[in-house]
């Protein structure tokens, strides 16, 4: 079911193209980067979403907080179809598992009509990886995403593939 | 729900555009703490992007 983004809080544009939103609390703030490049051959946009707290002091459970960055997220995408939104999960403090299964739950709340591609990439010896892309299932170019996506990892990563 | 698909990978090099990601995200933290200023960061090749020109607010 479809949660309610009524619920969420009003997301601001800075000076430096940062967006932030704030709770009684705290400043939250959203950055992207435009990282098409990043998978050649895909002629729509890419954009890389990351979103911290500026000024976190305490755990503070808000659900507005998780709606604010799934609407900020499906504004987003309601651009433009062909729209991807990648997202890979802080590893700086090893709470990256921690962020992977909340982003899954966020989304999991997130309505029909959008697809979400996961990889968990481990080398040899750094942390295990998590990284996602979502997008509109109505993208025209899904088929060759996938295809390019899952191209690149088999390619980079000599065929050390191991799909479920 | 909307629909998902997981590759789980076993690798001996983690792609560059994950590595990037990585890094940009360590130099936006320093950013947002005020260790770095604008100038730094597009002295690091990252400047944000803005899809939405014409609002203010979203």
């Amino acid at each position: 079911m479809a949660f309610n983004l009524q619920t969420h809080f009003q997301i601001e544009r800075q000076s430096d193209n940062l967006f932030q939103f704030s709770t009684s609390s705290e400043i939250y703030s959203i950055s992207l980067f435009d990282s098409t490049n990043s998978l050649i051959g895909y002629p729509g946009k890419i954009y890389e979403l990351s979103f911290w707290p500026i000024n976190k002091t305490h755990f503070c459970f808000d659900e507005r907080i998780s709606n604010t960055i799934l609407y900020f997220t499906k504004e987003l995408l309601e651009l433009d179809p062909s729209i991807c939104i990648s997202f890979v999960c802080d590893s700086s403090d090893n709470k990256e598992l921690i962020r992977k299964r909340l982003f899954h739950i966020w989304y999991s709340r997130f309505e029909n009509g959008y697809i979400k591609l996961d990889t968990e990439i481990k080398d040899n010896e750094g942390p295990i990886y998590y990284h996602s892309l979502i997008t509109s299932q109505n993208n025209p170019y899904l088929s060759l995403l996938n295809q390019l996506y899952t191209n690149e990892i088999m390619i980079l990563n000599n065929k050390l593939f191991i799909p479920f | 729900m909307s629909a998902q698909i997981t590759i789980k990978v076993n690798a001996k090099k983690v792609p560059d555009y994950i590595q990037k990601s990585v890094e940009r995200q360590r130099i936006i933290k320093s950013y947002l703490k005020g260790e770095i200023n604008s100038e730094q960061l597009k002295e690091y090749g990252i400047q944000f992007t803005n899809p939405f020109p014409d609002r203010k607010t979203i």
